[in-house]
């Protein structure tokens, strides 16, 4: 491992960039509150992993969605578990962002110079529930599809162009196959993609500005 | 990694420390990547085979129409029944599941009005098992028979 790893540095550069950052002072009483993050990160990685698994048994398809959900709970070797990681690490990672949203606001750690770090972290949070808004579509039973129904009528009751809003989410005046993969779409391509780069800048921005004091 | 073993030496209670934890997660990675793996392998490796059951004979085929019969075989250690329906039509001979393509109710057939009536939701079906009236997405499904040494077989993958 090491020396694999000293031959891929040398000419991938990966430490010397990162010595500063993973050497540097950190606030002398950093207590267990500054894992709220990182726990919340874990379950993210968590997720994309289950989720790619799930991904290769899911069938985003009006007629088949519901049976392969049922497929992957009972007939895939370890499916409810994998199914369940993903189910409660989604839920979990709500409730992490919004524990370490809390532990920021109350150490004023959103003072400059990160306002912008605070910012990128409210668009995880803002991307983080619209996974978990498309996600909870995906297993297509009649919980999914009510939810949704009632969820997306919401959206048409902004002024004007409350209509045009709504048939943009469904695809449609109806919540149907054509929601189901825009949902399907979002979930795993737009919103992880989207999640992968403002964690970037996130992590980055930590990176460059260091762990606020606190109180 | 080699980044700060050169910074700060390690005695050897640290190293032990440091080695035990990294031997944890590396014991973590390693179950997770077993689970996913197990995840990956189909569970059904086995191609499933059509074994066919003996229904009837031969000269119990309807001379033309349709008769209710019960194919009754053995699956593992349980004794199974179905409902299932043989149909002469002009020269076609062919065995249609009972099962509605709605829901799965067993239909029946009806002699006057020459048709397979589902009686839950009003499915209709016409001799050929095509979809004539009601909810029913798909014409009732045709399953493998053959007719051998005037014995008449029904294939049911095992």
């Amino acid at each position: 491992m090491g020396r694999l790893f000293d031959w891929v540095d040398r000419r991938f550069s990966l430490s010397t960039p990162h010595k500063n950052f993973l050497q540097r002072g950190i606030p002398a009483r950093l207590s267990y509150l500054y894992c709220l993050g990182g726990i919340a990160f874990t379950l993210v990685i968590l997720l994309v992993l289950t989720g790619m698994m799930l991904s290769i048994y899911y069938v985003p398809s009006e007629a088949e969605a519901f049976q392969s959900v049922l497929r992957i709970t009972r007939e895939v070797r370890l499916g409810a578990l994998i199914r369940g990681l993903h189910k409660w690490s989604a839920n979990l990672l709500i409730l992490f962002i919004l524990l370490h949203t809390l532990r920021v606001f109350l150490h004023k750690a959103y003072r400059p110079p990160r306002e912008l770090n605070w910012i990128a972290g409210a668009f995880t949070l803002v991307l983080t529930l619209s996974s978990g808004f498309t996600g909870y579509l995906l297993p297509w039973n009649q919980k999914a599809y009510w939810a949704t129904v009632v969820s997306t009528n919401m959206v048409s009751t902004v002024p004007l162009i409350g209509r045009h809003l709504l048939y943009l989410v469904r695809g449609g005046p109806e919540i149907d196959g054509t929601t189901l993969v825009r949902f399907y779409s979002l979930h795993v391509l737009w919103l992880p993609l989207a999640m992968g780069l403002v964690l970037w800048a996130h992590f980055h921005m930590v990176k460059r500005q260091g762990i606020s004091g606190g109180l | 990694m080699a980044l700060t073993d050169d910074v700060f030496p390690m005695d050897s209670r640290r190293d032990f420390l440091r080695r035990f934890v990294k031997s944890g997660f590396g014991l973590l990675a390693f179950l997770f990547g077993a689970t996913l793996l197990r995840f990956l392998y189909p569970s059904q490796v086995r191609t499933r085979q059509l074994l066919y059951h003996p229904l009837l004979k031969e000269d119990d085929i309807p001379r033309q129409g349709v008769r209710r019969v019960h194919l009754t075989y053995d699956k593992g250690e349980k004794t199974i029944t179905m409902r299932l329906f043989l149909v002469h039509a002009g020269a076609d001979i062919f065995a249609l599941s009972s099962s509605c393509t709605h829901l799965g109710c067993l239909v029946d057939w009806s002699r006057h009005k020459e048709q397979f009536v589902c009686p839950c939701h009003g499915g209709k079906y016409d001799m050929q098992g095509n979809v004539m009236a009601g909810p029913p997405p798909l014409a009732l499904a045709r399953m493998p028979l053959k007719i051998e040494n005037g014995v008449v077989y029904i294939g049911i993958k095992e």
